[in-house]
């Protein structure tokens, strides 16, 4: 594919029009620009020309380090460049180059004879890496790993892992990546909520009291009260409002098949920054029994367990992220307008 | 006196030790189920290089141990989705005994049989052994050499920031 055996620097002939092989590298430069803003199927585009024009160009171009401008202008300071490179790079990209020359995904600390980790393909550790975050979604725990070497680090961040975080978020309404940059970018960025913690709203209001004998006083009653809800990933939620205070409270939603009284089951969906979820009264042993002695209650009135509630929950996050919010002790994430249809 | 003969299959691992396996076993491995006829009707075994004697001892005594169960789904996601419920006890001492070498080993060997109960069930070990530790404790317990320099590993944190409570 080379055409010109001109292998001099480009600034010898700066003045010249430009060879074929400065404009691959004027073309690869331009890709990886748009690579590194995020705009990857224009880089691809930009890549492809430059490989069209010269095959060897991706090699050339490494080799050289920065585009030849950019090389005239940090010359003066040439110790800084590696640093400058790093920051300016896409972490994943970095250690990838870096990866290229030795194929094992990570090295051993003391020699062993014994099967290391590292025998295992990339695409098996990714597996393992699947199997640590699901199915309740840790991400932090992928995070963590991450962190642990540069080979851990490079499939930590694989789209595949990330693709299925993002398609268990939001179900069917994941859609595409669109304005994110790739599927962990969508993760972190588009309002979600949070699966391994309890949100928890606080309501208190005044509620005028019996009036005294003697009228001297006014009795008011403060009555506050709970309202905790716990999201899984498989779509499933949990609702229960009681005046018992938190620490009480959250052990108890730890897992879907708590049976609780007063306890609200069902399931939720997104719908744009929306959830909707339709919640049903679990029934209990003991609630059935505390029915039958209250006969104060009129006949009439619908057996409680049987009713369906409809709720629909929108959220409160002025920074459009959810995953900033405080952790689940916090008070008052999400407000309700509930209670809009109660069929029998 | 009447006695069943259980059609077999013939494999050579890495030590060139051959094995007999029965064909109901021989059917798990994923790998083979298009070759099986041509093993059964051949006396040669079938050589396979990466997989060591102890390794496929192992394979054996686990499907021979779950050899009823049903066969997982076949996409990932739907095998994940199912399988919520914990590793049980026979699988987790099964697995762990020999250590985390001989566990790598089968690993391998699952993912080059295509044993997909075997590879989830061992994955599904080793995440446990990750799950919950910092990223010093995991280089710790698997041995791994921490290759990062100093800025790269302040830029990697800089990036992970977003979950930290």
């Amino acid at each position: 594919m080379k055409k010109h055996n001109d292998t001099n620097d480009s600034n010898t002939n700066a003045n010249q029009t430009p060879t074929v092989e400065e404009e691959a590298k004027f073309l690869f430069y331009k890709g990886m620009k748009l690579e590194q803003s995020g705009h990857l199927y224009e880089a691809i585009k930009y890549y492809r020309e430059a490989t069209h024009l010269d095959s060897e160009i991706e090699f050339k171009c490494y080799s050289s380090g920065k585009s030849p401008r950019e090389r005239q202008e940090s010359e003066s300071s040439v110790g800084s460049i590696d640093q400058d490179e790093i920051l300016d790079d896409d972490m994943v990209t970095h250690f990838q180059k870096l990866q290229i020359d030795h194929r094992k995904i990570c090295q051993q600390q003391f020699e062993q004879n014994a099967t290391h980790i590292s025998v295992l393909p990339v695409e098996l550790l990714i597996y393992i890496f699947k199997w640590v975050v699901s199915p309740d979604l840790d991400i932090k725990q992928l995070e963590i790993l991450s962190e642990v070497s540069r080979g851990f680090h490079i499939c930590a961040r694989d789209d595949g892992i990330w693709r299925q975080i993002c398609s268990r978020t939001w179900g069917p309404n994941t859609g595409k990546l669109r304005k994110y940059v790739s599927w962990r970018n969508m993760f972190i960025n588009r309002p979600h909520v949070l699966f391994n913690g309890c949100y928890i709203s606080r309501t208190s209001y005044m509620r005028v009291g019996e009036k005294s004998l003697d009228s001297f006083y006014k009795p008011w009653h403060l009555v506050e009260y709970f309202r905790y809800m716990r999201f899984f990933p498989d779509g499933v939620m949990l609702m229960i409002s009681s005046s018992e205070d938190p620490y009480t409270t959250l052990s108890k939603l730890r897992s879907q098949s708590t049976r609780e009284q007063g306890l609200l089951i069902g399931r939720y969906r997104f719908n744009g920054d929306r959830i909707t979820s339709v919640l049903k009264r679990v029934k209990t042993k003991d609630s059935t029994l505390n029915y039958y002695p209250r006969k104060r209650q009129p006949r009439q009135q619908v057996d409680p367990n049987d009713m369906e509630q409809t709720f629909q929950v929108m959220y409160i996050h002025p920074a459009g992220k959810i995953y900033n919010c405080p952790p689940p002790t916090d008070e008052l994430m999400l407000s309700f307008t509930d209670g809009i249809t109660q069929t029998p | 006196m009447y006695k069943k003969i259980v059609p077999q299959i013939k494999l050579e691992t890495y030590e060139k030790e051959v094995f007999e396996i029965d064909l109901d076993i021989a059917k798990k491995f994923g790998k083979l189920v298009p070759v099986l006829q041509e093993l059964l009707n051949d006396d040669k075994p079938l050589t396979i290089k990466t997989i060591n004697s102890g390794t496929l001892k192992k394979i054996i005594t686990w499907c021979t141990y779950h050899k009823d169960d049903p066969l997982p789904p076949e996409d990932d996601d739907n095998r994940m989705k199912h399988s919520t419920e914990e590793v049980s006890s026979w699988d987790d001492k099964f697995l762990q005994e020999d250590g985390q070498a001989a566990l790598f080993d089968l690993i391998s060997a699952a993912h080059t049989l295509d044993i997909d109960g075997l590879l989830d069930v061992a994955c599904k070990v080793v995440a446990t052994m990750i799950k919950g530790k910092a990223p010093e404790e995991i280089r710790k317990v698997f041995n791994i050499k921490n290759d990062f320099t100093q800025q790269e590993e302040d830029q990697v944190r800089k990036e992970n920031d977003w979950c930290e409570d």
